[in-house]
């Protein structure tokens, strides 16, 4: 998610920091949708995410004082809403098979989809993939995550990371082609949501 | 057209938040959240404050205590019984007499009586011990003694001193004579 600044949002940052609650609610308005993407793609199940943002947000209302560099505040609120969707779902015990590792010529295979495929459907498709290579593609790919920090978060190796990330963007890639195909969209019978 | 996954991911991020939450129900258990923690945790700056207040307290108590050990209110004997009053106000008004006395004829290089001096300051020095003895303790009948005792020496030494007036008036008359 990109973020941007302008004065507005500074100046909300700043009520926040004197805790005035029309200014949290406001600021909590322009990141909520945002935030709970993050949360719902990586716990996969809209109560838990829901559950991560409440409690991502009162732990950044509670202790925005101690932010710094108020431009920050949009990515120290993502770090809390991943590492708070990662304890949840270490909670519900999520398994990161220590899959065989693959040489790195196999990992640069390029794995390529339509560019015109609607980007609902891709969200949609992370989602069904298992949650292991599902948070790991979510951290890499779109949260610009290393392996080595992907590793160290999920508390697996880095050469496991690289290998399950390359499995999750081969199998997000068979499920756009069969649709492409068969025109049916694939839903995985344990989707949570 | 063909487009490489992560490519594609990176450029349409934004576009993949398709998804909404009930946005007043989470805020909803935000601020009560938020509303608990506030009435728990009191705010940086009250517990700063009411640090600076307790040290105040403390130190205003030490000084006052102090002072007030300073300024302690002497017991009197006249405190302890209208009996010993009287009867230390009849001794200080002999002390005091005998006291003029010596003042007034007071001569000046005369050892024995400057003698006689210091043993008064002595003996000074000995009731004002007393005296806070029996601030301490009160109805302390040797205490009570010793301050009693404590103007009847000082009498017979105010009367060894006129005595020693005396004797060295009478000497010097002789001398004149």
């Amino acid at each position: 998610m990109e973020i941007h600044h302008n004065d507005n949002e500074l100046s909300l940052i700043r009520l926040c920091k004197k805790g005035d609650a029309k200014a949290q609610y406001r600021l909590y308005k322009l990141y909520c949708k945002g935030m709970f993407n993050v949360a719902i793609r990586l716990t996969n199940d809209k109560s838990l995410a829901e559950d991560v943002l409440q409690d991502a947000f009162v732990k950044a209302f509670t202790e925005i004082d101690k932010l710094q560099n108020e431009k920050a505040f949009g990515g120290w609120l993502k770090r809390i809403v991943i590492n708070r969707s990662i304890d949840v779902t270490r909670k519900e015990k999520t398994f990161y098979a220590e899959v065989e590792s693959l040489g790195n010529n196999e990992l640069e295979i390029a794995v390529e989809i339509d560019s015109e495929f609607s980007p609902e459907r891709i969200h949609h498709y992370i989602k069904q993939l298992p949650d292991g290579a599902r948070e790991i593609l979510v951290l890499r790919a779109l949260e610009g995550y290393k392996h080595a920090e992907i590793g160290e978060k999920l508390g697996i190796s880095e050469s496991t990371a690289k290998t399950q990330f390359f499995r999750a963007k081969q199998l997000l890639e068979k499920m756009i082609q069969d649709e492409t195909r068969t025109g049916k969209i694939f839903e995985r019978a344990t989707a949570k949501a | 057209m063909k487009q490489e996954l992560e490519k594609y991911l990176k450029e349409q991020r934004l576009k993949l938040d398709v998804e909404e939450s009930e946005p007043d129900i989470v805020w909803e258990g935000i601020r009560n959240q938020l509303h608990q923690n506030k009435k728990q945790n009191l705010p940086q700056w009250f517990w700063k404050v009411a640090a600076i207040f307790l040290f105040v307290v403390s130190a205003t108590y030490f000084v006052v205590n102090e002072t007030s050990d300073k300024q302690m209110v002497i017991v009197q004997l006249s405190d302890i019984s209208e009996e010993l009053g009287n009867k230390e106000a009849s001794l200080q008004k002999v002390v005091n007499a005998k006291w003029e006395m010596v003042e007034q004829e007071l001569p000046e290089n005369n050892s024995e009586i400057q003698f006689l001096l210091n043993e008064l300051k002595s003996l000074d020095q000995i009731y004002a011990t007393y005296q806070k003895d029996l601030n301490n303790t009160i109805d302390n009948e040797p205490v009570i003694h010793v301050l009693l005792d404590y103007y009847e020496k000082k009498i017979k030494v105010l009367n060894r001193i006129l005595l020693e007036i005396e004797k060295q008036e009478n000497h010097e008359k002789t001398i004149t004579l």
